[in-house]
């Protein structure tokens, strides 16, 4: 599939791929780029015939079972029987849509908000879920707290809580792949409080300058957890930054799953190409709260909340599939049904299986256990045998 | 089977919501999902869903309850057959085993788990119905705003944050009690810097050692903080001359019984409580019912130090019992608290308590009120000292005796009254004689 760079909100890169002279910086298109507008026009005819339409509704069916996914963890953790969730409501077309437009060999480094990301390239969804209830197959052995997964596999580096931490780790990684001779290019994601850390700037700073095929990718999503937008920063977009540091620069509707696509499509071709990364400033909003600790009510109105769900990613898409004759509520009920379905038999067998031994607690830091570590591991063992206590969580006796 | 749905930490570290609002009744039929129960806690407002099907047959708490994480809130007797029974019915029953989760248990559910306090604490309990959120009842202990004082301006008549920060600005000008030492502003006054903890222990006494404030100790924490958060205290101290009790004691241990002081100063509180004129002090005070209630009977506690904290057995019905049946009373009293093995009904109950440290007694102290008593009575060391008698200096047994009333209650001069009759029967055992059952 080619992708046209000329967008009609954003100017083309550097046909020559010629070191970036001062009078000649990257571009910064702020005007949203969109190809799908809620109200159903479409903005770009010439990139949606650019996309297969079974692609679309393939990933339309994932989005809504992100949604279902993510209702059904809520629950659970409303239930006890998670510790903590974060939903992507509202903001799928942000996960699936850079993953379907990138390479599955290129690096993606998520926030904390994009399952989608790894589940669209295979990551298996009951290795997911085992890393939400933290059990013995969790790829991270019950260390991390919830959603904060690792997805060796697909490509998918491990998430941090600490944000932005993964901002200067994709530009290294892409650094490292333009000195490899190697083509694939790095993603991060991260919201926009976030921008206001120290790693963006260490992270944008060095990309730009090595030239190195990034993608910094902003959700912004209007609230860094209570924060409204307008109080982490006094910049009308995030994506005016990119000038700072002599970057291409992008605004899109973070909404529009096509636009997404088109404008990480570009962005990567542009890093493919030797012209260095891009800061795409996705702009969203959450329909959910920040996570299971976040109660939004205290902070924004529900009138607020409503009228966001106008631009809500789905039923945008939903119509446009409609009217392709690829979607019908039979054909929505039928997602929605085999999505639940497959999340609980996920659960239920996630639930059966055992904690990881606590024996584990030693390994991976080390390749092998140095003295001290021994000594703790055998005080541990023999503290558990005494039985002086009893733990709930001591699946590993 | 019954399925005990304990109330999950639905926000990372949150140890406690109110249940604002039950979405199902007892005997309702739930399905998996069906939402239970809406519940405010520091972080959120959450309806909370089933995490199980069957009948809901019993709730453990009610609207306006403030439910510690961890606690049963109700029961679902389980239709046979429900998904996902075992796995998670395995780690609830651990945690039932495990010993922190007597702290989280509900007062009602266990009531093996903490003997301590629960029975003598339906101030505390009441107090507890205030419609509040935690952050607020927070805000309020902090600034020393009694927040069953505060009207609530919420939804329900929920107190605010704003309530509070008004009551406390207001709280001179409002406060229909005086607090007389009521050290409110104290707590905005700035705090000298915490030194700083050195990195390291200085050499051969190892680490410091952090403990979790668990079970009995949360629990009397709880309780002395409430209490002085409520509590308008103001502690009356006199000496005492035991040289009279001194000499009988003696003559009943070489008639064959042996006893402590303890016994002659239970029953002269007694007779002093049953005078009218001090029945105010043998009473329960509701604040948020407004309602002093004045007890027919002499119920005493006594402070009781065990190997896991302060207890407070009750002693019924001293007003007509017996010294002698008394000294045989605290003697099976002391034998079970030194077996942990205090029966429930023992620690509820009491209308007025006695706290004694005995030989460490030192000289005086600022006693705290045993909720939702209005009083309480500290004993001190008995030794001989000098004493002005006539002209003379004569040496005889002495004891201070510290004790602190509710102000809100009991005036000045009806709590001097009052030490001051305990002294004279004591003083002069003739008089506790004349009144003696």
């Amino acid at each position: 599939m080619t992708r046209s760079n000329a967008a009609p909100t954003a100017r083309a890169p550097d046909a020559g791929g010629a070191a970036t002279s001062v009078s000649h910086p990257p571009p910064v298109a702020i005007a949203p780029m969109q190809v799908l507008r809620a109200d159903g026009t479409i903005v770009d005819p010439e990139f949606i015939a650019s996309v297969p339409p079974a692609d679309i509704a393939r990933l339309y069916a994932a989005m809504v079972a992100q949604r279902v996914y993510d209702d059904r963890m809520i629950k659970m953790q409303r239930q006890g029987r998670l510790g903590f969730y974060l939903a992507c409501t509202g903001e799928e077309a942000c996960a699936y849509g850079p993953a379907y437009a990138l390479r599955n060999d290129d690096w993606m480094y998520p926030a904390y908000r994009e399952p989608g990301v790894a589940l669209w390239r295979g990551f298996p969804l009951q290795t997911w879920v085992d890393n939400l209830v933290g059990n013995c197959d969790d790829p991270v052995k019950g260390r991390q707290m919830p959603v904060h997964w690792s997805a060796r596999a697909q490509n998918v580096v491990s998430i941090s809580s600490p944000v932005g931490t993964q901002i200067p780790q994709c530009a290294g990684t892409a650094y490292a792949m333009r000195q490899r001779g190697d083509d694939a290019v790095a993603i991060c994601f991260f919201g926009e409080g976030t921008s206001s850390e120290g790693d963006f700037h260490v992270g944008l700073n060095f990309a730009g300058v090595a030239k190195a095929p990034a993608i910094f990718f902003c959700r912004n999503n209007g609230y860094a957890i209570s924060t409204p937008y307008e109080k982490t920063t006094a910049a009308p977009h995030i994506a005016l930054r990119a000038h700072g540091y002599g970057i291409r620069g992008q605004v899109v509707d973070g909404n529009d799953l096509f636009a997404v696509i088109k404008a990480v499509g570009e962005a990567a071709a542009y890093a493919r190409a030797g012209h260095g990364p891009t800061l795409i400033e996705a702009k969203t909003y959450r329909l959910a709260a920040h996570s299971t600790s976040d109660d939004p009510k205290a902070y924004r109105s529900r009138e607020e909340e409503a009228e966001a769900l106008i631009q809500d990613p789905l039923p945008r898409l939903r119509r446009w599939l409609e009217a392709q004759g690829l979607w019908d509520e039979a054909r929505e009920q039928q997602t929605q049904t085999e999505a639940s379905e497959a999340i609980l038999a996920a659960l239920a067998l996630a639930e059966a299986k055992p904690h990881p031994p606590l024996s584990t607690l030693f390994d991976d830091v080390f390749a092998a256990r140095t003295p001290l570590l021994e000594a703790q591991a055998l005080e541990l063992a023999a503290h558990l045998a005494s039985g002086e206590s009893a733990y709930r969580a001591a699946g590993g006796h | 089977m019954a399925f005990e749905f304990k109330l999950p930490d639905i926000g990372e570290g949150v140890v406690e919501g109110e249940l604002t609002k039950w979405l199902v009744d007892e005997g309702a039929d739930v399905a998996e999902d069906t939402p239970l129960f809406e519940v405010l806690t520091d972080k959120v407002s959450a309806v909370i869903p089933s995490p199980r099907r069957g009948r809901v047959s019993k709730r453990h708490f009610g609207e306006g309850d403030v439910v510690p994480v961890g606690a049963v809130v109700l029961t679902i007797e389980e239709a046979s057959g429900s998904s996902a029974a075992a796995p998670a019915a395995a780690p609830a029953g651990n945690a039932q085993a495990a010993p922190e989760a007597n702290v989280h248990a509900a007062p009602k559910a266990s009531p093996a788990a903490v003997p301590a306090m629960e029975p003598v604490a339906p101030l505390a309990q009441a107090s507890e119905r205030v419609r509040a959120a935690p952050a607020t009842r927070k805000l309020a202990r902090s600034l020393g705003v009694d927040i069953t004082r505060v009207a609530g301006t919420g939804d329900h008549g929920r107190v605010t944050q704003e309530d509070v920060s008004r009551a406390h600005t207001g709280v001179a000008a409002a406060a229909p009690a005086p607090r007389p030492s009521a050290p409110a502003p104290a707590a905005a006054a700035p705090r000298a810097p915490a030194a700083p903890t050195p990195p390291l222990a200085p050499t051969g006494l190892g680490a410091d050692e952090v403990q979790k404030l668990l079970g009995l100790r949360r629990k009397i924490s709880d309780r002395m903080r409430h209490s002085r958060d409520t509590a308008a205290h103001f502690t009356y101290v006199e000496e005492v001359d035991f040289t009279a009790i001194s000499v009988l004691k003696d003559q009943l241990r070489d008639a064959g019984l042996r006893t402590t002081y303890l016994p002659f100063v239970m029953k002269a509180v007694a007779i002093a409580l049953q005078r009218a004129e001090f029945h105010n002090i043998n009473a329960h005070v509701d604040y948020q019912a407004g309602t002093l209630t004045k007890k027919a009977g002499v119920h005493l506690g006594i402070a009781t130090a065990t190997d896991a904290g302060l207890l407070v057995p009750v002693v019924l019905d001293v007003h007509g019992k017996s010294l002698r049946t008394l000294v045989g009373e605290l003697a099976a009293m002391a034998d079970a608290a030194r077996a942990n093995a205090l029966p429930v009904a023992s620690l509820s109950g009491s209308t007025f308590t006695i706290t004694s440290l005995g030989k460490a007694g030192g000289m005086f102290a600022t006693p705290i009120i045993n909720q939702p008593e209005v009083a309480i009575l500290g004993l001190h060391k008995i030794e001989k000292r000098p004493v002005v008698v006539g002209d003379a200096i004569v040496i005889r047994e002495r004891m201070y005796m510290s004790c602190s009333f509710d102000h809100r209650i009991i005036d000045g001069h009806i709590g001097a009254a009052f030490v001051q009759a305990v002294r004279e029967l004591l003083e002069a055992p003739a008089l506790l004689l004349a009144d003696l059952r």
